[in-house]
């Protein structure tokens, strides 16, 4: 096999879709997803009608539930995994993976409680050094119906930013590049928790003026954050930080932008939201950064109140009052 | 080197740094021609011959650099290679004809004897004193942590030592412990400042120094140093590196770590790979040094204050280059008893994987791992990426940073200092650094019990993290009360140093050199502790 595959670890919506992309430009991708009905419906009708209905993915794509197999016949590895999954489902494999694989992952979250960021997780367990990240805004329906996209792709090495471009770009997928692999890490961590927050702002009915305040903190403490972790200012400026704040802050944008805004609406944290809350990247994100930045000693008084918020310590209509009275937002400034 | 390496080793460095030169000049793009390579040569060379150069090859170097001068304009590419040659051959047998074999060899059976005898030489008073018998300074050097992975390494194969670095005395404390572990001398470059006394210099050499000119900036001097350095790895010859640099000039330990040399074992690990010799391993030992005093103290914070973030590279003129003050220092050491830790940490491979006792890699897991594959490219062929290796060294240099702050041995100075400086930063918020270190602010003194008060707690955080492997800390902090610590504290302080740190008078301590505070205070930043 000479490891010649490319492995996808996740057939949710952007796993597929980024495998189907990996595809269509000529490569053998092998498709790891943890239901069986997934695989066997990828492998038999050559859909994911779950995850990423009316797309028929290319035939390249081999579909398995087999996480060794995938593990240890790929030169390259993705992972495309809910945050709180990751360690999980590569503890499975860790041992097969080699120094000369590159992993890259597309998680836009952090692992809480934690705290750490994706790629060192991965570092923790597993062997692999040549790490990367895709951030930026990527949503997957619009991949997936060709549109044109752009991505970030973040790593210390070039090799693996190169690796990146060679397999994913095309005429209507554009792949920049970035050595600041923790600057985009955090920003593509961040964007949903932003997500979240105006998807309650947006349910708060509190019009655009808000809800642009909000988006301009969330980046302000994005920043601060990143400064403390190594991450260089300029990316939070680029596609990974106001872009992604762009895709990800509006009405069909995702996941995280839909649980705000249900949240906001019932205005309590009701059985359903509860659920939908443990899944959420924005979620988890967001009480991550809140103990992250206590742990560096860095003020982030809006994911503070989104974070209270979302534990049930304070009503939507609350976060909304916290944001315009706020003296620690004003005085972070 | 042993003699029959030495000309193989001129003939490989030169090949090497040449062959390179030229595959980067003929690829275009932004680098520098042969021309350009030589001209900057000539340029640098120029400039440090007009400021005098080292008296010992200032006469060599002049005619060499001169005959390089008239040659190169007129010569053509195949010429201005030839002279590429020569003069990279050049420095090479610099580097490596400073290096005598035959006081290496004599080395390893004088060494003992040697750092005995340079030590109790510079304590005149400690020698009357013990006189008819010997005094031993040796007795106040403390190995601690991974000696016998230490000596397991060098067996199994080259192994870099990579210490902090405090003092000039660093070099000679280490050749001692390297005896004492049962090693051999490991071959290091110094600076060329460090021969200036010219005792110490001949015993640096039977430590196995070779000499460094510092003053040479220009790229292709740096590069064969760099090369020589990889080769004598490659041939099995165990390194000593201190990737600080320089010694620390705020006290504090090193975080911000030089990586040209560091990567050269990662260097020399790739050649071996890719010569199908994956089993000729490369060790990194972190080490930590660590004195109750410092020699040079004075001089370094000097220099750190006074250019905060461009200090002097290369200071000649500073304690160890006075016989008077190293004796005196000397004469403390011996009469406190004062103990200078030498800490071996666990050892690394040249990627910041911890290794076993059979010098196996490990992951973070504790699993063996094949490192030769982190060298591969996607075909599994081991390839030179010097942009990935660097990567490497740096993530080796952010591990060594924590492993430093793990195995840092703190000393009672060091708390007394940190807590009696933090009262005054405290007593003055607000205050600029300089303007608290020049006039002390409102703070002359400070009652002893408030520092008492203070140290309890330190040294409660201290032994905390002491107890999870996060800081290390001498016997009188592991087991003494804030009255010991103090009393030590200040009995070293009222030793050697022209003006003492810190005094005691009735219930009262009084910062008498408050930058001196600010040098020992910094060696125990870090750690988040209170005051």
């Amino acid at each position: 096999m000479a490891l010649q595959s490319i492995g996808v670890i996740g057939a949710g919506a952007w796993g597929t879709a980024l495998a189907d992309r990996i595809a269509r430009n000529g490569r053998v991708v092998r498709l790891w997803a943890s239901e069986q009905d997934v695989s066997s419906e990828i492998v038999q009708r050559g859909t994911n009608s779950k995850y990423m209905p009316g797309l028929k993915l290319d035939k390249k794509i081999r579909a398995t539930t087999d996480i060794i197999q995938v593990v240890d016949s790929c030169r390259v590895i993705l992972i495309v995994l809910p945050s709180f999954m990751v360690r999980k489902v590569l503890s499975r494999a860790s041992s097969y993976f080699r120094g000369n694989q590159l992993v890259v992952h597309a998680v836009k979250g952090l692992e809480y409680p934690s705290c750490n960021r994706i790629s060192e997780v991965i570092k923790q367990e597993t062997c692999a050094r040549l790490l990367g990240v895709l951030s930026g805004p990527n949503l997957a329906a619009e991949v997936a119906r060709g549109m044109p996209i752009a991505t970030v792709a973040a790593s210390y090495f070039d090799l693996v930013v190169q690796e990146m471009k060679n397999i994913l770009s095309s005429k209507n997928f554009l792949v920049f590049s970035t050595r600041d692999l923790a600057g985009a890490e955090l920003a593509g961590a961040l964007s949903p928790a932003a997500a979240l927050g105006c998807g309650i702002l947006e349910s708060l009915k509190t019009g655009r003026n808000l809800k642009a305040m909000f988006i301009a903190e969330c980046l302000r403490e994005m920043r601060r954050l990143g400064s403390r972790l190594e991450a260089e200012n300029r990316t939070f400026s680029g596609l990974s930080g106001v872009g992604d704040l762009v895709a990800s802050c509006g009405p069909e944008s995702g996941d995280d932008y839909a649980i705000g805004f249900t949240l906001g609406r019932s205005g309590k944290l009701s059985k359903e939201i509860k659920l939908r809350l443990r899944s959420s990247e924005g979620a988890a994100s967001a009480r991550a950064a809140v103990k992250l930045g206590a742990k560096l000693g860095v003020e982030l008084p809006v994911f503070e109140s989104l974070a209270r918020v979302l534990a049930g310590k304070k009503k939507p209509g609350g976060f909304l009052k916290s944001l315009m009275e706020s003296d620690r937002i004003r005085s972070s400034r | 080197m042993r003699p029959e390496d030495q000309e193989r080793a001129v003939v490989e460095v030169t090949a090497r740094v040449v062959s390179r030169i030229e595959k980067q000049a003929d690829k275009g793009n932004n680098n520098p021609t042969v021309e350009e390579i030589l001209q900057e040569a000539l340029y640098y060379e120029r400039r440090r011959l007009e400021q005098g150069g080292h008296p010992k090859t200032f006469k060599q170097d002049k005619v060499f650099w001169k005959n390089v001068q008239k040659l190169l304009p007129k010569a053509s590419k195949q010429e201005q290679l030839q002279l590429l040659n020569k003069v990279v051959d050049f420095h090479a047998r610099e580097i490596v004809g400073h290096f005598d074999p035959r006081v290496y060899a004599l080395a390893t059976s004088v060494v003992p004897v040697g750092l005995s005898l340079l030590l109790n030489a510079m304590s005149p008073k400690a020698f009357l004193r013990a006189f008819p018998s010997f005094p031993d300074v040796t007795r106040n050097v403390v190995l601690q942590g991974e000696v016998d992975a230490l000596r397991r390494m060098h067996e199994l194969g080259t192994v870099i030592l990579v210490p902090t670095h405090s003092s000039n005395l660093d070099s000679i404390v280490l050749g001692w412990s390297l005896y004492a572990a049962g090693l051999p001398p490991f071959t290091y470059g110094a600076g060329i400042n460090l021969f200036i006394n010219p005792v110490l210099s001949f015993f640096m050499h039977n430590l196995g120094a070779y000499t460094v000119d510092r003053l040479k900036k220009h790229k292709l001097y740096k590069d064969t140093l760099k090369e020589y350095c990889t080769l004598s790895i490659e041939y099995g010859y165990d390194n000593l590196f201190f990737p600080g640099g320089t010694r620390s000039r705020s006290g504090g330990v090193e975080q911000k770590l030089k990586l040209g040399l560091l990567g050269s074992g990662l260097k020399a690990y790739l050649n071996n790979v890719k010569a199908n010799r994956p089993d000729h391993k490369v060790f990194i030992v972190p080490c930590t040094l660590n004195y109750h005093l410092v020699l040079e103290a004075e001089t370094l914070i000097d220099d750190h204050l006074k250019e905060v973030g461009k200090s002097r590279y290369i200071i000649i003129d500073d304690e160890f280059s006075k016989p008077r003050r190293v004796a005196s220092f000397m004469s403390g050491v011996l009469s406190l008893d004062s103990k200078i830790f030498v800490r071996f940490a666990r050892p690394l491979d040249p990627f910041g994987n911890l290794v076993d006792d059979d010098g196996v890699s490990m992951d973070s897991k504790g699993r063996a791992v094949d490192i030769s594959r982190y060298l591969m490219d996607l075909k599994g062929e081991p390839v030179e990426d010097p942009q990935r290796d660097e990567e490497y060294t740096r993530e080796l240099g952010r591990i060594l940073a924590s492993s430093y702050m793990e195995n840092n041995v703190l000393c009672s100075t060091h708390v007394l200092a940190f807590a009696l400086f933090g009262k005054m930063a405290k007593e003055n918020p607000g205050m600029e650094l300089y303007r608290l270190l020049r006039t002390g602010g409102r703070t002359e003194s400070v009652t002893l019990s408030e520092v008492r008060e203070t140290i309890d707690n330190i040294i409660g955080e201290l032994r905390r993290l002491d107890a999870i492997g996060k800081v290390k800390i001498s016997e009188t902090l592991a087991t003494g009360d804030s009255a010991a610590v103090i009393a030590e504290a200040l009995r070293h302080f009222g030793t050697y140093h022209t003006k003492p740190a810190a005094i005691r008078r009735g219930d009262r301590l009084f910062p008498l050199d408050r930058n001196l505070l600010y040098y020992y205070h910094n060696r125990a930043l870090g750690y988040d502790l209170e005051v």
